[in-house]
C-alpha cells in the first residue's frame, strides 16, 4: 500500500504546495534527534544535504577539501562536495542509504533535498497535487 | 486530514526551527543548526521536526 503524504504550505504564499517528507538521518554513531523536513525534487539529479547538518553529523569541511566546481542549478553554478560515505535515511518505516551532495551554501533553505539518486531509486512516487497529496510506494524487491 | 498549512505556525519566524509533531507549535528556533541542536538537547530532545524557515519561499526555483 502506498503511503499518502499531504503537501505542505509555507509562509508568504500558502497557495504554493510543497512535496515535503519527514525523515531521520543516521551516520555512524550520530542520529539527528528530530526528523528533518526534506523536499522531494524530481528535478534534482542529486540529493542534497545542508552543509551545517553535514558538519554536525561528523563531516569536517577541512577534511573534505575544497568543494568542486561544475554543479549547475536553476539559479546558476555552485560548488559542492560529494560525501565520501553513505548516510542512512529512515522514513515511514523504510531505510535506505544515500550519498549526499553538500552544496557550499549555508543559506540553502532546505535541510535536505531528495532527488533522483535517492528516493526515486527506492520508491514509486505519484504526485497528485490537484488532490493535495502525493503517494510513496516503496519497492518491495529491495525493501 | 488535508494539506498541512504551516503559515500560521511559522508566522514571524526565520532560521532553523523545530516544530511540534502536530505542526501547530514552534518548540524552539535558532540561527544555526548547531545552536538548534543544543537548545533541543537542553529540553531533553522532545519529538518534533526540524526545518528552515526562509523569509520568502515563493520565489524558490530548484
Amino acid at each position: 500500500m502506498p503511503i499518502k503524504i499531504w503537501y505542505e504550505s509555507l509562509p508568504k504564499l500558502p497557495q504554493i504546495l510543497w512535496p515535503i517528507v519527514e525523515l531521520n538521518l543516521h551516520f555512524k554513531e550520530v542520529t539527528v534527534p528530530q526528523q528533518l523536513h526534506a523536499l522531494v525534487d524530481s528535478g534534482a539529479n542529486r540529493s542534497v544535504l545542508h552543509p551545517l547538518i553535514a558538519e554536525a553529523i561528523g563531516f569536517d569541511r577541512k577534511k573534505l577539501g575544497k568543494p568542486k566546481t561544475g554543479g549547475f542549478s536553476a539559479s546558476g553554478s555552485y560548488k559542492a562536495w560529494i560525501l565520501p560515505e553513505l548516510i542512512d535515511v529512515y522514513m515511514y518505516g523504510y531505510t535506505f542509504s544515500v550519498r549526499f551532495t553538500v552544496i557550499d551554501n549555508k543559506q540553502l533553505i532546505w535541510p535536505c533535498i531528495l532527488g533522483e539518486d535517492s528516493i526515486f531509486e527506492f520508491a514509486r512516487l505519484d504526485f497528485q497535487k490537484y488532490k493535495g497529496y502525493f503517494e510513496i510506494g516503496f519497492r518491495r524487491d529491495i525493501n | 486530514m488535508g494539506v498541512v498549512n504551516l503559515t500560521k505556525t511559522l508566522k514571524g519566524k526565520t532560521g532553523w526551527v523545530s516544530i511540534s509533531p502536530d505542526h501547530k507549535r514552534v518548540i524552539v528556533q535558532a540561527k544555526t543548526f548547531k545552536e538548534l541542536l543544543l537548545k533541543l538537547k537542553k529540553m531533553g530532545n522532545p519529538n518534533g521536526f526540524i526545518m528552515i524557515v526562509a523569509k520568502d519561499f515563493s520565489n524558490y526555483i530548484g
